[in-house]
This record gives C-alpha cells, sequence and structure tokens, in this order.
C-alpha cells in the first residue's frame, strides 16, 4: 500500500505497526501533499519508541487499544474502519489533548494591555532547544487512551513536519539560505 | 617537544586565549596555545546548511561527528565558544566599570573606560564589529561596520517602545556587514550559534590562531585537558600538565609565562586543582575566596507575538539571529 508499511519494523510487531501506519495517514491524511505514511512518519514513530523505552508500554498498550475498540464498537479491523468511524474513535482523545494543551499555553502566557502584543511570556533562553525526539510531559492523570493519542499525534506531527515532504513540499521551507543581502522589512504599515 | 620551554604557555583558545596568542606571535613570542578540545573546520564541521531529514532522529546536530565537548554551552574546541558564541559584543561603560559607585553593589574596577577605548578601538577594527553609532553614554560607541537592518518585527518593537519613551538600537556584532580581510560579509542564513561556515562571524581559530600558526611561533596541543598549573621552588609558575583525551596519557608543556584563559568556570576549576605543598588551597587563592560568589553569564527571554504581522507572508529574515538591543527606560 504504501512504502512505509514495506520496511520491517524494528519495535512494533507486523499488525501493531499496521494499526499505527492507519492511525498516522488519520492524523495527517493524504491531500494535495502527501500523508503521514507517504512521509516516513511511521518509520519515525519506530525509531523513538524504540531508543526511548518509556514510551513503549503506553505506545503497545494504545495500539491494542484501538484494535479492541474498533472491534466492540464497529465489529471491523481498525485499519478498515470508515472515516467516520475513525472520527468517533479519535474525535474525542484529540478534543481532549487539544484542551489541555490551550489550558497549558493559557497558564503560559497572558495577554498585553493594548492588543497588538497578545501574549507575553518568560523563557529561561539558557534552556538548551528540544531535540525533536523528546516527547512533551504527560500530566499524569490523563487516561491511557488520551496519553497514548497524545504520544501519537505529537510524533506524527513532529515527524511529518522534519521530513522532506512536510518541511520542504507541505511547508515550503527551503533551508538556510545565502542571501546576498537582509530582506529588509517589506510589511506594509501595520 | 617536551624539552621544548616556550616564552609562554596560553590555556585555553578562545577569545582571551586566541587573541592574545596572535598578539603575542607578533611580538616575537613563541606560545604553546592548549586546547581541551579538537580542532574544528569550520567550512566542513558545522551543520548551518543542513536539513533535519538528513539525520535518523531529525535532530540537527551542533557538529558533526567525532567532536565531542563541543556543544553551545561550554564548548572545547580550537577557538572556545567563539566557534559557537552569537558574537554580541558591547563595550563597558564608564558606569560598567564604577558598580560599587553606582550600585552600592560589587567592586569598582580600578581602571576607567578611557584606559580600555583604545584596545576596544583595536580589536574592533581587527575582528570586524557591526552596528550603529547611537551616542549612548552607557554603550559606547565603537569602530564600528555598517549595522544590519532591523526586522519587521524589531521596527514594530521600536515604534511601540518609542510611544513609552525607549529606545531600541541596532545590535553591535562581531559579524561582518561588509568583507573585510579576505572574510565574506554575512549572508544571513540562520542561526549564527550553529557555527559560520563561511567565518563572516568572528571565531579566535580562523582569525587569530591558524595565522599565528602559519607565522611558526605559535604551537597548538589541541585534545589536551589541562589539570595543573606547575609551580617551581622558586614559586614561579613553570608550565601546565595535561591529559591527552584521545591518547589517554599525560604531558607537559613548559614556559616561562602560564596564561589561564579557559573560560570562567574552568579557568577556577584549574587553579583550585593546582594544589602544592606551597599552595594548599590552590593557586591564586590565598583569600579562599576563588570559585565563590560564582556569577554566570545570565540569560532570560521574553516571548511575544506580534499582532500587526498576523497574515503576512513569511520572510526569510531569521538569520543574524539579533538584530536589536532594547535599552532599559
Amino acid at each position: 500500500m504504501t512504502k512505509a508499511s514495506s520496511i520491517t519494523p524494528s519495535f512494533f510487531a507486523a499488525d501493531e505497526y499496521a494499526v499505527l501506519v492507519r492511525l498516522t495517514d488519520v492524523i495527517i491524511p493524504e491531500t494535495d501533499t502527501p500523508g503521514a505514511s507517504r512521509a516516513g512518519v511511521p518509520e519515525y514513530i519506530d525509531r523513538v519508541v524504540t531508543a526511548n523505552k518509556e514510551h513503549q508500554p503506553l505506545a503497545r498498550a494504545g495500539l491494542a487499544w484501538l484494535v479492541a475498540e474498533a472491534r466492540s464498537r464497529f465489529s471491523r479491523d481498525y485499519v478498515s474502519l470508515d472515516e467516520s468511524q475513525h472520527a468517533a474513535l479519535l474525535q474525542p482523545l484529540s478534543d481532549a489533548v487539544d484542551r489541555a494543551a490551550r489550558e497549558q499555553q493559557q497558564a503560559r502566557y497572558r495577554s498585553a494591555p493594548g492588543g497588538r502584543i497578545y501574549y507575553v511570556a518568560v523563557t529561561d533562553a539558557a534552556q538548551p532547544a528540544r531535540p525533536a525526539v523528546a516527547v512533551r510531559k504527560d500530566s499524569s492523570e490523563a487516561v491511557m487512551p488520551e496519553r497514548f493519542f497524545r504520544l501519537i499525534k505529537n510524533l506524527t506531527a513532529d515527524g511529518y513536519y522534519t521530513s522532506r515532504v512536510g518541511l520542504l513540499e507541505e511547508l515550503g521551507y527551503s533551508g538556510n539560505k545565502y542571501l546576498p543581502g537582509f530582506p529588509q522589512c517589506s510589511v506594509p504599515e501595520h | 617537544m617536551q624539552s621544548t620551554v616556550f616564552d609562554a604557555v596560553i590555556v585555553g583558545s578562545g577569545a582571551a586565549g586566541g587573541t592574545l596568542a596572535s598578539h603575542l606571535a607578533r611580538q616575537g613570542v613563541t606560545v604553546a596555545l592548549v586546547e581541551g578540545g579538537p580542532r574544528v573546520d569550520t567550512r566542513t564541521d558545522f551543520n548551518t546548511h543542513a536539513l533535519p531529514f538528513e539525520f535518523p532522529n531529525r535532530q540537527i546536530p551542533a557538529m558533526r561527528p567525532g567532536k565531542p565537548g563541543f556543544d553551545s554551552e561550554r564548548s572545547r574546541g580550537v577557538g572556545g565558544k567563539t566557534m559557537l558564541w552569537n558574537a554580541v559584543a558591547l563595550r563597558f561603560s564608564q558606569r560598567d566599570f564604577k558598580g560599587r559607585t553606582h550600585d552600592g553593589a560589587g567592586e569598582d574596577w580600578p581602571i576607567d573606560y578611557k584606559d580600555l577605548a583604545p584596545y576596544y578601538d583595536r580589536i574592533e577594527r581587527e575582528v570586524g564589529v557591526c552596528g550603529n553609532r547611537d551616542g549612548l553614554e552607557d554603550l559606547p560607541d565603537g569602530e564600528f561596520l555598517p549595522p544590519v537592518p532591523l526586522k519587521c518585527s524589531d521596527e514594530i518593537l521600536q515604534r511601540a517602545a518609542a510611544s513609552v519613551g525607549a529606545r531600541i538600537i541596532h545590535v553591535r556584532k562581531a559579524t561582518l556587514s561588509v568583507p573585510m580581510n579576505s572574510r565574506p560579509a554575512c549572508h544571513f542564513c540562520g542561526n549564527c550559534m550553529a557555527g559560520c561556515d563561511v567565518v563572516a562571524k568572528y571565531n579566535s581559530a580562523d582569525v587569530h590562531i591558524v595565522p599565528a600558526e602559519k607565522g611558526g611561533r605559535v604551537t597548538v596541543f589541541h585534545d589536551s585537558i589541562v589539570r595543573e598549573v606547575m609551580v617551581s621552588g622558586g614559586n614561579r609558575a613553570t608550565g601546565v600538565r595535561y591529559l591527552h583525551r584521545i591518547h589517554k596519557r599525560e604531558g607537559e608543556v613548559r614556559g616561562c609565562v602560564v596564561v589561564v584563559a579557559c573560560a570562567c568556570a574552568q579557568s577556577v576549576a584549574l587553579l583550585l586543582m593546582s594544589k602544592s605543598r606551597r599552595y594548599p588551597a590552590g593557586l591564586a587563592n590565598s583569600s579562599g575566596q576563588l570559585g565563590r560568589h560564582f556569577i554566570p553569564h545570565f540569560t532570560g527571554g521574553i516571548e511575544c507575538v506580534l499582532g500587526g504581522l498576523k497574515g503576512s507572508r513569511s520572510a526569510n529574515d531569521e538569520g543574524f539571529l539579533d538584530h536589536a538591543i532594547v535599552l532599559r527606560g
């Protein structure tokens, strides 16, 4: 089906990997640009989970949970669910993850008077940039499927937007360029 | 080599050690430059123009493989932190030298701004510092190359700051805005602290050390981590003892003068480790204060979203990093 499903994963079993491939393509589907699996996201996730033992039980439990839910709610294999069934299964998880992220951001930022500067946050510039393989801390209260979905959604976004497809084709980023001069501000009066 | 006695042994090859080695060599002094890290090739060792998918875990490493200990915070490598610094190069002002008089804290320096100003002039002409002459008492002007234009975000902030009586000025960086001494001008590619592959940004290895080595008076001992300054019975420093990072063996470099210039914490650590019967608490520590009251480079940040730029086309204007300095109102 895709290039991604033809490789041999090092952590995931073949049936787990097929579920993972499908899941990442639901998160970032193929549109006019390739979806997650064609961007190599499942290989990336397999690599990260292989290297980070702390993700392994969650990744395994979450994939098993998806398979069991698909069976009990729709009497189907996860990989053959249709779009509305995927949405029914994942939308509540996605909403919960987004809500938690928003709350976290609101705690971090505050509105500034004047309207032009929306958010101000004090950061520690001495902190080194987070490597792409690091995954955001989970709040321990979140239930397993939510924590699992957050892990995979974050890894999918990380993997997609650090891939050639995501970075170059979709975002139109072209890397560090040699510029003949500094492009002065060309935005009309704000 | 073991029997050679150099005129000067300098520990550390960064902004201080590298510059000093070069200037001493010009005066005919023979110098041993002892550096704990590897040599760095600016053209090939940095990953400035790499993309994340070229690496299996999608993280662009600061350096090519085989350059351990060379990270962005405390760098070991020929050139020291200048290889990965941001290059902001500000002068101290008279007020900075007289902190106790003005703020009641610390101690006043025994020198004044005017004592140091000629040396600022000299090093700025030598390494190239871009900036605008703003005429500020607390941020004295220097021998500047033309400033680099402000970013859109800086211009927005500048107008906002002006409305509350604050100033935002061009940054002053030891990065060339025009070509100089066979070094090209900045090409605004990206993060200066990931290394500058064309040496538009000053680093002591390419600008000071390598030319001095070619002159024959500077000998670089790289990968040699100094662990002790040796002191003679006559109470003179006679050289240094090091451990070779790769070969795992000890060595000595002897000289008439020893200069400790290996970053703030490591310099102090070296002096504290240089214990002898005469100096049981380490060298230069008769007060017992060495290494106490340590204040590192203090950093912090404010992050904001500028609504005025919302919806505007994305621009490739992150190269060169900082473009502006916000002055305290």
